[in-house]
């Protein structure tokens, strides 16, 4: 993994650039810092219920960036061990636990997809569309797929930025800190999906 | 707020204002006040992008993924626990190995070869003692 998040004692990182706007989020009224003190003490109970908060939106992020569920359930697998073994070192105030949470988990997908490239595997090929209005839920399938596609064929740091703005609900500095970048950045990234996405699915109409 | 920031808010964050920076939403929604028509204008065209992009769901994740990392994570605290277990009786080890080790070193060195140091200049019958470590000198006192 190459950056390193931030949270963890002696380990600070760039969560904030100079000349951003400041969060609305406050670090200090974290709200997982109780339970990652329990897990510190190596309190099963305590792993087990933030596993319940949040391995569905770690495995969302990871399905989201992934599309392959066998590779989303190991991405998942692997940042709950991490915060399993790191939780003793944890210090509130540095950076907000959900925040470093996606960043470790956008670091792992962005393992996984190098070594995909690396091992020259294609991509799985797009299914194809079932017949339009067969019935309903087929083609709720079939519009849900055109923007799983629509949003796969964004450049990597746009659909990074859209997944964590969009599907994750990060506030735009947590997602500007769980990518390294200044919300500044961010804005433009989110702004060019955006446009990117109208054009290709404007005609999905409510 | 300027239209144009509305805007640039607008496409970044989507239509629901919401959804903005907490920092600016106040300043929006005054400006959405102020000109509704136009704010609504520069919603319009993001709100049907968003409810396009929350048709992508994807499932939660299996029951049983959560209960293999927490077996996963439980199994591993063991081995780490036991693997501390063993660095600890290995170093108790180590520390008394290596104390016996120094305090021969100190003995062989700080005990001259032959015999314990001379305190004393005389025998308990008066007699000088004899220059120590040398044994064989010992006969002549006697």
């Amino acid at each position: 993994m190459g950056r390193m998040p931030t949270g963890w004692a002696g380990r600070r990182g760039n969560q904030r650039k100079a000349g951003t706007r400041e969060d609305m989020t406050d670090p200090d009224g974290d709200p997982d810092a109780d339970l990652l003190a329990r897990i510190g003490m190596g309190e099963e109970a305590a792993f087990r219920t933030l596993m319940a908060h949040k391995l569905p939106r770690v495995h969302g992020l990871a399905l989201r960036l992934l599309r392959d569920s066998a590779l989303a359930d190991d991405v998942a697998q692997e940042v709950f061990l991490r915060v399993w073994r790191q939780a003793r070192a944890w210090r509130p105030g540095a950076a907000r636990f959900d925040t470093w949470l996606h960043r470790v988990a956008l670091n792992l997908c962005l393992d996984r997809l190098r070594r995909r490239r690396e091992v020259a595997v294609a991509e799985p090929p797009d299914q194809v569309d079932p017949a339009p209005g067969a019935d309903f839920m087929l083609a709720r399938d079939a519009e849900a797929r055109r923007v799983e596609r629509a949003v796969a064929a964004l450049p990597a740091r746009q659909r990074e930025a859209l997944v964590m703005q969009v599907y994750q609900g990060l506030s735009n500095i947590e997602a500007a800190a769980a990518l390294g970048i200044s919300v500044e950045a961010l804005e433009s990234l989110l702004a060019r999906a955006r446009r990117a996405l109208r054009q290709q699915l404007e005609d999905l109409r409510p | 707020m300027t239209p144009e920031r509305f805007a640039a808010l607008a496409a970044a964050y989507g239509g629901a204002i919401d959804r903005w920076p907490a920092d600016e939403r106040d300043a929006a929604r005054a400006f959405r006040e102020a000109d509704p028509a136009a704010a609504d204008a520069i919603l319009a065209a993001e709100v049907v992008l968003d409810a396009a992009l929350a048709r992508w769901a994807v499932p939660a994740p299996g029951a049983a993924l959560a209960g293999r990392i927490a077996r996963d994570a439980a199994r591993r605290r063991a081995v780490w626990r036991r693997g501390r277990l063993w660095l600890a009786g290995l170093g108790l080890a180590g520390a008394l190995a290596s104390g016996g080790a120094i305090g021969a070193v100190l003995v062989a060195r700080l005990v001259p070869a032959g015999g314990a140091a001379c305190s004393q200049s005389l025998t308990v019958l008066g007699a000088p003692v004899p220059s120590c470590g040398n044994a064989a000198n010992w006969s002549d006192t006697l």
